[in-house]
């Protein structure tokens, strides 16, 4: 019950986050570690407790949009958390957060969360590996952002951003939504324009998914076409980090690959087209729901991971 | 009770007091819209333009408070819960 609740309550956060934040909802999720279903304190007690045996290298995961931490778990019940605890010694952190929200917000969540972590950790942190799936990884990104803009200590100790199935470049699909949505404004019949209310209801996480929109100022550059926006991201990738990248594809064949990627994510998007990508690994025949918990990607992750 | 569960009680109870609320405006305003069209037809017609003004404001006044007692009930309804979960919440404090 409590799983199946905490998925329900995740689709509810994606789909409406950002009102029930608006609205003080209490079914609006506060972002925060989590171990086995529930929220830790940012306090080194409280850290202590959730993990006894913490090691100076960690690992911080994010979840995707109306996930929770719960869609690493492979059916083994590992996950690529535990398997970087028990092969590289990483200490795993589950992020869960509302997203529902503005990815900018998030990520400046993200990145104070990061300064607290790091304070309150039970041991001294020497090396912080990110790892976000799908909108994950655009919250870390724009985390990143935030963290350099302001300094902050926790981003020196990161040597390693890796995104897994990330939009980097935009979802069509939202970008469809919003060209719809516009389309279905223009026409003036009372049932269309509640259609069109309904449409617009879309939270503003997803919708920031459209462009890979990381910063709130780039929301006001969007343009109700399906295409991309600019030939080049916005905000670039940080130089001083390795960014690994994983996209998947639905069919090995190149042509439909390049059409449809892993179904949700197209593969220029997702392999970062315009950005500077220091690593690149395409799995073919993975679909988006299958990339947060393979084994196929686990062995390109550890490979990575295992390169000082 | 635990305290997050009942955050999310309460926040159940808000979120369907607000659906209900705004679901029944945007039901009223399909309903007007369309009614609108068939008035503004009959409203042309000589013969009877008179009997269907009546009939449009009569109809009008009738749309506005069967919406609107919906409405009022689900204030009520949620007013009953928000006072149910508070008396829970003092009961798990003692």
């Amino acid at each position: 019950m409590g799983r199946r609740l905490d998925v329900a309550l995740a689709v509810l956060n994606g789909a409406v986050g950002d009102h029930l934040a608006r609205t003080g909802n209490g079914l609006a999720f506060a972002m925060a570690p989590y171990v086995h279903g529930e929220p830790v304190a940012l306090r080194r007690d409280a850290l202590e407790r959730a993990c006894p045996v913490a090691t100076p290298r960690i690992v911080v995961l994010v979840h995707g949009l109306m996930n929770t931490e719960d869609i690493f778990r492979m059916p083994s019940g590992e996950d690529y958390g535990t398997l970087l605890r028990s092969q590289l010694g990483y200490t795993p952190w589950y992020v869960r957060y509302n997203s529902g929200l503005p990815i900018a917000d998030n990520g400046a969540s993200l990145s104070s969360l990061l300064d607290a972590l790091l304070s309150e950790h039970p041991v001294p942190v020497t090396e912080l590996l990110l790892l976000g799936y799908s909108m994950g990884g655009l919250v870390v990104r724009a985390a990143t952002h935030d963290a350099a803009g302001r300094d902050a200590p926790w981003l020196r100790k990161v040597r390693r951003a890796v995104y897994v199935g990330t939009p980097h470049r935009g979802a069509p699909l939202e970008r469809a939504g919003r060209v719809l949505t516009r389309a279905m404004r223009a026409i003036p019949d009372p049932y269309v324009q509640l259609a069109a209310d309904l449409a617009a209801l879309r939270s503003e996480g997803l919708q920031d998914l459209g462009d890979a929109d990381l910063r709130h100022e780039d929301r006001t550059r969007r343009t109700p076409r399906l295409g991309l926006r600019d030939a080049r991201h916005p905000v670039p990738l940080l130089p001083a980090l390795e960014h690994c990248l994983v996209a998947g594809t639905l069919s090995p064949d190149p042509w439909l690959a390049a059409l449809f990627g892993d179904a949700v994510v197209p593969l220029r998007s997702a392999s970062g087209a315009g950005l500077e990508v220091s690593r690149l690994r395409v799995f073919p025949g993975l679909g988006h729901a299958a990339l947060p918990r393979s084994m196929e990607v686990w062995a390109q992750l550890r490979a990575w991971c295992a390169t000082p | 009770m635990n305290p997050r569960t009942l955050a999310q009680l309460r926040g159940a109870r808000q979120l369907f007091e607000e659906a209900v609320e705004h679901g029944s405006r945007a039901v009223e305003r399909v309903h007007r819209a369309t009614a609108d069209r068939t008035f503004v037809v009959l409203e042309a017609i000589p013969p009877v333009e008179d009997a269907a003004r009546v009939v449009h404001r009569v109809h009008d006044v009738v749309l506005g408070g069967v919406y609107g007692s919906v409405r009022g009930v689900n204030r009520v309804v949620g007013s009953v819960l928000t006072v149910v979960l508070a008396e829970v919440a003092k009961k798990d404090e003692r």
